[in-house]
């Protein structure tokens, strides 16, 4: 009989999930959206990622038993599939546009940042260092979410943080 | 740091103002159903293929089986691959001596879920006892005694899979019993009666059918009797008969030799018809 109960059961916490997960793209659907952009530069990838994303974590609901956080537990699954495309375009030698940015040295910081320019930036920002950048001072993310977004220690997050911001004040002097 | 604030702050700038499409909200609750249907289908398609080559194997073990002996003896030996519940010989204990013998052949569930896990538990624990206890018999009676345990598939289906379970112990004449139990594919639960049935009335009910049944096979065959059948011609169903589900999904009411006839008319099988039970069922379109 406990078979029964425990199908019941996980078919409910599919269904919450699911709810959960809707409730996300509601409120978050721009954060998604600009995550999965700073890796894409494209609109139509992102939104391939983003659906990626989305049936990735339908496919989990009924693998997990518990969700702890259920927001980290999502964008942990955006980030992955936004490197995994990022990574897997980066081998096709189609990136022209890139190599057409600004290089660095012509970034004034003393007056904007151009969309491109902060572009050229983060793609010479080496994982996870990017991401921690991107989530925590762009998307406004704890220490704490993002340790478990990218499955790091607390304070190894803090440390490369502050080493990439180092690393940035030398870059852009 | 006050610089790298500055900077930091003057690249979030840059971030934020990257565009956002016009209807984003909506566009990605359309990714979300699509993403939905797509699990949906992935599903349905590896089901799907769980269910058909399941079908495919036992269809070509069953006529392989059938065919040949050897086969028979071979097949029970190799597992099958892939996700279906297959069963094979978990494990054979085995003794023989000239004149005496035992031999339990355990079936195992090739399954991953926790009813698999539970029911091949109890297939060890008691074909060991069974062994244990012919081996005792040998001991205790010094000769001629031999058992022998078996299984067979009657139904695996994807609603049902009905083993049954015999143990055999030949001395002078033959004794056997069987032990069926019915696993519901798609709850994961055994079944039993008291589940299967809203309340014990179902008793009542079997007990009539099979009266009646074993009546019209006494007509037809003046030489079969039931001596389980009362003086007055009444036949009552003791508590937990042993059942299975056949092919058909019907109820079959199952009796060891000796144990409602002579031991000459061997086991005895009344097959339920669905209809007649159909308003006891705790859900009526169970066995449909």
């Amino acid at each position: 009989m406990s078979n029964i109960f425990n199908r019941i059961a996980k078919k409910q916490r599919v269904k919450y999930y699911e709810s959960q997960l809707e409730q996300l793209i509601e409120t978050q659907y721009q954060k998604m959206y600009r995550i999965a952009y700073s890796y894409t530069h494209s609109s139509e990838d992102a939104l391939d990622v983003i659906q990626d994303s989305f049936q990735k974590a339908l496919m989990d609901f009924s693998k997990v038993k518990k969700i702890d956080h259920f927001q980290a537990w999502f964008y942990k699954i955006l980030v992955r599939t936004a490197i995994d495309h990022w990574r897997k375009n980066k081998r096709m030698p189609l990136n022209f546009e890139l190599e057409d940015g600004p290089g660095l040295e012509f970034i004034d910081f003393q007056n904007d940042v151009s969309y491109m320019e902060l572009r050229e930036l983060l793609s010479q920002t080496p994982s996870p260092e990017r991401e921690i950048i991107i989530l925590k001072f762009f998307e406004g993310f704890t220490l704490k979410e993002i340790a478990h977004i990218l499955n790091l220690n607390e304070n190894t997050v803090k440390t490369k943080m502050y080493r990439s911001l180092d690393n940035y004040k030398e870059i852009l002097k | 740091m006050g610089g790298t604030k500055k900077k930091i702050s003057m690249m979030n700038q840059a971030y934020q103002a990257g565009e956002i499409p016009e209807q984003l909200e909506e566009e990605l609750f359309k990714r979300f159903v699509i993403a939905k249907k797509k699990v949906k289908v992935k599903r349905q398609v590896k089901k799907a293929s769980r269910i058909s080559l399941g079908i495919a194997c036992s269809a070509l073990i069953l006529f392989a089986s059938v065919q040949n002996r050897d086969f028979r003896v071979w097949a029970t030996e190799i597992p099958v691959l892939g996700e279906l519940v297959s069963i094979i010989t978990g494990k054979t204990y085995s003794f023989q001596e000239e004149k005496a013998g035992v031999s339990i052949a355990v079936p195992k569930i090739m399954g991953k879920e926790e009813i698999h896990d539970q029911l091949n538990r109890k297939y060890l624990a008691e074909g060991q006892r069974a062994y244990e206890e012919g081996m005792k018999e040998i001991k205790k009676n010094g000769q001629q005694i031999d058992t022998t345990g078996g299984y067979r598939i009657l139904v695996n289906d994807e609603r049902f899979l009905v083993i049954d379970r015999s143990i055999e112990q030949t001395i002078a004449s033959t004794q056997t019993n069987n032990q069926f139990d019915t696993l519901d594919k798609q709850n994961e639960v055994i079944v039993s009666l008291p589940l299967l049935f809203k309340n014990d009335d179902y008793l009542i009910a079997l007990s009539k059918e099979i009266e009646e049944q074993m009546k019209n096979r006494m007509e037809k065959n003046p030489e079969s009797t039931y001596f389980a059948l009362e003086d007055n011609g009444s036949f009552l169903l003791k508590k937990d008969p042993s059942f299975y589900i056949n092919k058909e999904h019907q109820l079959v009411i199952f009796f060891d030799k000796y144990e409602v006839a002579p031991g000459a008319m061997g086991t005895q099988e009344f097959i339920i018809d669905t209809n007649k039970i159909q308003s006891l069922l705790a859900d009526p379109n169970y066995l449909n």
